[in-house]
């Protein structure tokens, strides 16, 4: 294999192009697709994923791919990794990774956003103000639903 | 079940702002029941997602699920009701407590037979009043602990042999029986004394199984693990090689063993005794007792895990054993008439 084959450009909603080992793209199924279809060139059009985005989606994919590789950290190592990798990002780029990962077709960093998400949002308040749910229930609604989950809150 | 429930709830706006309803729901699948209580506060959306078959289903596929141990209290004389409550165990997990859920102003007093089906706890026949058998047929929706009625029996019965078999149907059985267990696909009909005997649905047939006498007159058979464990009168926890259910020639009586290590338990449960009840979570017995303690009356839980040592014994382990209510005033026995485990 020649070395343009073993590379790949991945190319952002915003025209930012990226070039990356084709073993660290194929960890997305949807870019796997699109290789094996050959209808595209070297350069793959990622129309849902901003640059910004993407340079993330692919320090998890490099990270992954080095690891599957070399096998020279451990699994606690990376999942160290992973947990840095999503504690610090705000409500919006988790969600876009989410979108990315779900559109990228990349089961473990869905996973982890997804985990993520769910990490940060464990009461109410949280519901409300990360996942910007609007309450629409009268006081007399809250009341009684309080009332039939007291066995949750009772602490 | 009707999905009409599920249908109408997609209606709706999005669950998460600008994420998909799939993608959503794998991020709130990933919360504790405890969260999902919190949750159905957030919105009417939210609240319809947590009682939905949906969200459920994708957290038993993801194995996200907790047991939960659920019993059924019945309070003393002159007006004895049956009180449903949730055993909530603390953060620092080293206390637990029973927490009051709705309960069910129709269940009789006694005699009614429960199944578990994933998040539903059916509650079948029963005795009114102490002497008229009932065709009722009730399930306890575990995700928003509400009662449903189902619709009645052809048959009124109390105290049948029922169990939930190959996965699809609930099979009720007899009536005024001592005990039943769910092996191989098959209902086993335990009596302490005459034959035990078995009606296997997928052969559609009935079958004679061993005599049933054992010591100390058991009772609550259950399956845990390839093994089965009965608690007698006495306080003692039995097993046996469930094959020892099956008729065999020459006849010979079931065989059961005294599950070993438990000593301490039965010097703090002396007093109660024959009170108590055993039924299994997660692998683990549980069991519940009532200690009356002078002034006030004290509900007693304990868990014990099972361990297969060198020599073939089967020894207990202790992993909790802690008071989880108080009755005061004390104004009689409570008897506990039910324990399951739910998977939420």
């Amino acid at each position: 294999m020649s070395k343009s084959e073993k590379k790949i450009v991945l190319k952002s909603l915003d025209n930012e192009a990226f070039e990356v080992e084709k073993a660290v793209a194929l960890q997305s199924q949807t870019i796997w697709v699109m290789c094996e279809d050959k209808c595209v060139g070297n350069e793959i059009p990622l129309e849902n994923v901003t640059g910004q985005i993407l340079a993330k989606v692919i320090d998890y994919c490099k990270k992954h791919a080095v690891v599957d590789g070399d096998g020279d950290e451990s699994s606690e190592e990376l999942k160290n990794w992973d947990t840095e990798f999503t504690k610090n990002m705000d409500q919006s780029t988790l969600f876009n990774m989410i979108l990315a990962a779900n559109y990228l077709n990349i089961k473990s960093l869905l996973n982890l956003t997804c985990q993520a998400v769910a990490d940060k949002t464990k009461t109410i308040d949280e519901f409300h103000t990360f996942l910007n749910i609007e309450n629409n229930f009268t006081p007399e609604e809250e009341a009684q639903i309080c009332q039939e989950n007291l066995w949750a809150f009772d602490d | 079940m009707s999905n009409s429930e599920d249908e109408k709830r997609k209606e709706e706006a999005f669950l998460i702002s600008s994420l998909p309803e799939e993608v959503a729901v794998n991020c709130l699948a990933r919360l504790s029941s405890l969260n999902h209580a919190a949750l159905s506060l957030a919105s009417k959306s939210y609240r319809s997602l947590v009682a939905s078959h949906y969200l459920y289903n994708t957290r038993l596929l993801m194995d996200r699920t907790e047991s939960y141990v659920y019993v059924c209290l019945r309070t003393p004389p002159p007006n004895p009701k049956p009180r449903w409550y949730i055993l909530r165990r603390r953060k620092d997990a080293s206390s637990a407590d029973l927490i009051s859920i709705p309960w069910l102003p129709s269940q009789p007093r006694e005699g009614s037979s429960v199944v578990v089906v994933t998040w539903g706890i059916f509650l079948i026949g029963g005795l009114i009043n102490g002497t008229k058998r009932s065709r009722g047929f009730w399930i306890l929706d575990c995700k928003t602990h509400t009662w449903r009625r189902l619709h009645s029996m052809r048959v009124a019965r109390a105290y049948a042999a029922a169990g939930f078999v190959d996965d699809k149907k609930i099979y009720v059985i007899g009536g005024i029986i001592h005990d039943s267990v769910d092996r191989d696909d098959k209902i086993y009909v335990v009596d302490a004394t005459d034959r035990t005997f078995y009606y296997s649905p997928s052969e559609g047939r009935w079958g004679r199984g061993n005599r049933g006498h054992v010591k100390e007159n058991p009772r609550d058979w259950c399956m845990i693990g390839d093994l089965l464990y009965c608690l007698s009168r006495h306080g003692t926890i039995f097993w046996c090689e469930p094959d020892e259910l099956d008729w065999r020639q020459p006849e010979v009586m079931m065989q059961t063993k005294e599950v070993k290590g438990l000593g301490s338990l039965f010097f703090q449960s002396a007093r109660l005794l024959p009170g108590a009840r055993l039924s299994s979570s997660g692998g683990n017995i549980v069991l519940f007792w009532d200690v009356a303690e002078g002034d006030h009356l004290e509900i007693w839980y304990a868990e014990i895990s099972l361990e297969r040592r060198q020599g073939g014994e089967i020894w207990g382990n202790i992993e909790w054993s802690s008071l989880v209510m108080i009755v005061d005033p004390f104004l009689g026995r409570y008897k506990v008439l039910h324990s399951v485990s739910v998977d939420l």
